[in-house]
């Protein structure tokens, strides 16, 4: 009799846990939901008026109501800006003549609008300047600053101005065993700092004349790096 | 002989009593299993255990931007998926980042932030090119962990906000090789994420990862906040310890949700950071967040079939509770490459 109260017991509590999980399953359940895909408007009609053709060099406004604006320009073209809170609006010149093609996209009432507008440039293509390089002056500044900032002994200096102009006259078909050649016979100065410094300067060079230094104007680089380290030696 | 109602009531009394005596030391022995089972699949984390107070404290003394006035609502009701900006600038899809043995999860996810950021503003129309690689996380984990938060050989982990403030005063570096400097960062490797973590980053990577800043983090401590920023182009990164799944099992449901364990036995908490990098405000509101646990960890359908491996959405009341917990931040304003 006991053994069957008991086990009427733990069956009781059995079915009672398995209801609550299957309840709790339940409950924790996510119902599938359809998500639909944004959709593709056709051409806005909040187009800002344009020229039929401008000049080479003179500046295009353009404008565009919306949301999350994104602007393209086909062929590429560098010398624009976008600008407003959601990029509304666009400031572009063009360097040479031809055909180009703006395309604008943007959020407009929960619809992605595009828009295109066709731009004919004429006149004589601008020369594309490039930067030119800091001058000697500058660079020997900065060398006595990096030195000083690194706590450079004039002994380590001198070292170093030796090690740059050794690597500045030896034969290197690419500049990447320039560069590692260099990085070995530095590596037990201690002057890890500096040529932190120097590799900071040699990228932002780069990036300002817009291409990859050759090995020859790395080699004039480390000239003129060398003759700022001696100059701080003798200071 | 016959039991009284009194004694059968005392029964199922203890039985019960006993049944949860019982769960408990279940529970209490199973603890040590899981989080061996964790280590075993390199499902490790790496954010700090500092008392969300705590966080909250440092968040308030060292956070310098609100949140844009013109972001206010942006996002309400819209879907924005950032990925498919890296996509399109890129011309790949973001592969999800992978630390492996180390506690580096911060470092993983404020760069996984600032590769998909860089994309999202050339999008936007600022006058750059892609990066010329991933950005690297040894760097970004060591300068939080030795530079920011001092923190010397003691453990290992960090926290979004000194993550953060290391991108914004320091910068990033990318994983390529640095010839003159004699690093090679051309591979993740979770050993020099341990390595910087511990000894701090090369005196030199310093200088160089100055070309490379981030201007803004934005403390971000809702779900409505997270939205508009992410609707605005800034991923966000999310530092919490709440966890998915049960044990080794990570599957998303069939809306590409995953979600915590629903019962008590299945408690999961994950000491971890995290980027979010979409956001669907309709229908079932949720945030799309990327691990940094390889492609693998999870399995099940995606909310969109071209989301990262690796990535999984999660409800906007769950996401709530994780920012909630007081480091994670939006970021925005990266100073990239200029165009050529």
């Amino acid at each position: 009799m006991r053994g069957t109260l008991i086990g009427k017991c733990i069956t009781g509590l059995v079915l009672l846990v398995a209801t609550g999980v299957i309840i709790a399953d339940h409950m924790y359940a996510n119902n599938y939901i359809d998500f639909p895909n944004t959709k593709l408007a056709a051409t806005s009609e909040e187009r800002a008026g344009l020229p039929d053709f401008v000049e080479v060099g003179e500046l295009v406004r353009l404008n565009v109501e919306g949301e999350q604006v994104v602007w393209k320009c086909l062929p590429d073209h560098p010398d624009y800006e976008s600008y407003g809170a959601e990029n509304e609006n666009l400031v572009i010149s063009f360097r040479d003549p031809g055909v180009y093609t703006i395309i604008v996209a943007s959020y407009l009432d929960q619809r992605v609008e595009l828009d295109t507008y066709r731009i004919e440039v004429v006149g004589e293509a601008i020369e594309t300047v490039t930067k030119t390089p800091v001058v000697l002056g500058e660079l020997e500044s900065l060398v006595i600053e990096w030195c000083k900032s690194s706590d450079m002994s004039p002994r380590v200096a001198d070292s170093l101005a030796e090690v740059l102009q050794a690597s500045a006259v030896e034969n290197f078909e690419d500049t990447s065993t320039l560069l590692k050649l260099t990085a070995k016979r530095t590596r037990d100065m201690e002057v890890e700092d500096f040529m932190g410094q120097m590799t900071a300067y040699v990228m932002r060079q780069e990036e300002e004349i817009g291409k990859s230094l050759t090995v020859e104007q790395y080699k004039d680089t480390w000239n003129r790096v060398a003759r700022g380290l001696l100059k701080y030696a003798t200071l | 002989m016959r039991l009284s109602s009194k004694t059968i009531g005392w029964t199922i009394i203890a039985l019960l009593i006993g049944g949860h005596l019982l769960a408990a030391v279940v529970v209490t022995s199973q603890t040590p299993k899981r989080q061996r089972q964790v280590q075993d699949h390199d499902y490790l984390g790496g954010w700090d255990n500092i008392p969300s107070q705590e966080r909250l404290r440092l968040a308030d003394k060292h956070l310098k931007w609100g949140i844009p006035a013109s972001w206010n609502d942006t996002g309400r009701g819209k879907t924005r998926l950032l990925y498919r900006d890296y996509k399109q600038v890129t011309g790949q899809d973001y592969q999800p980042r992978t630390q492996e043995g180390s506690p580096s999860c911060v470092g993983q996810s404020v760069s996984a932030a600032i590769d998909i950021l860089a994309t999202t503003q050339i999008m936007a129309g600022a006058p750059e090119r892609a990066p010329p690689a991933r950005v690297d996380a040894s760097v970004v984990y060591g300068l939080s962990r030795q530079e920011v938060g001092e923190l010397g050989r003691a453990g290992g982990g960090s926290l979004n906000l000194w993550a953060c403030q290391a991108v914004h005063r320091y910068g990033v570096v990318f994983q390529q090789d640095y010839p003159l400097l004699g690093v090679d960062l051309t591979e993740p490797s979770p050993k020099r994420c341990v390595e910087y973590g511990m000894q701090g980053v090369p005196d030199s990577l310093e200088h160089v990862a100055g070309l490379h800043t981030v201007k803004e983090y934005i403390f971000i401590n809702s779900y409505s906040q997270l939205r508009d920023a992410i609707y605005n182009g800034c991923p966000v990164v999310v530092g919490s310890k709440q966890g998915f799944g049960r044990g080794k099992k990570h599957k998303r449901d069939r809306d590409g949700f995953l979600s915590p364990p629903r019962r008590i036995l299945f408690k999961s908490v994950w000491r971890h950071s995290m980027v979010i990098i979409g956001v669907v405000d309709k229908d079932r509101e949720g945030v799309l967040v990327l691990n940094s646990w390889g492609t693998t960890w999870v399995k099940g359908p995606q909310r969109f079939d071209d989301s990262p491996d690796g990535s999984f959405f999660v409800d906007a009341a769950i996401i709530d509770k994780m920012l909630k917990q007081g480091d994670s931040y939006a970021l925005r304003g990266f100073t990239g490459f200029p165009k050529r």
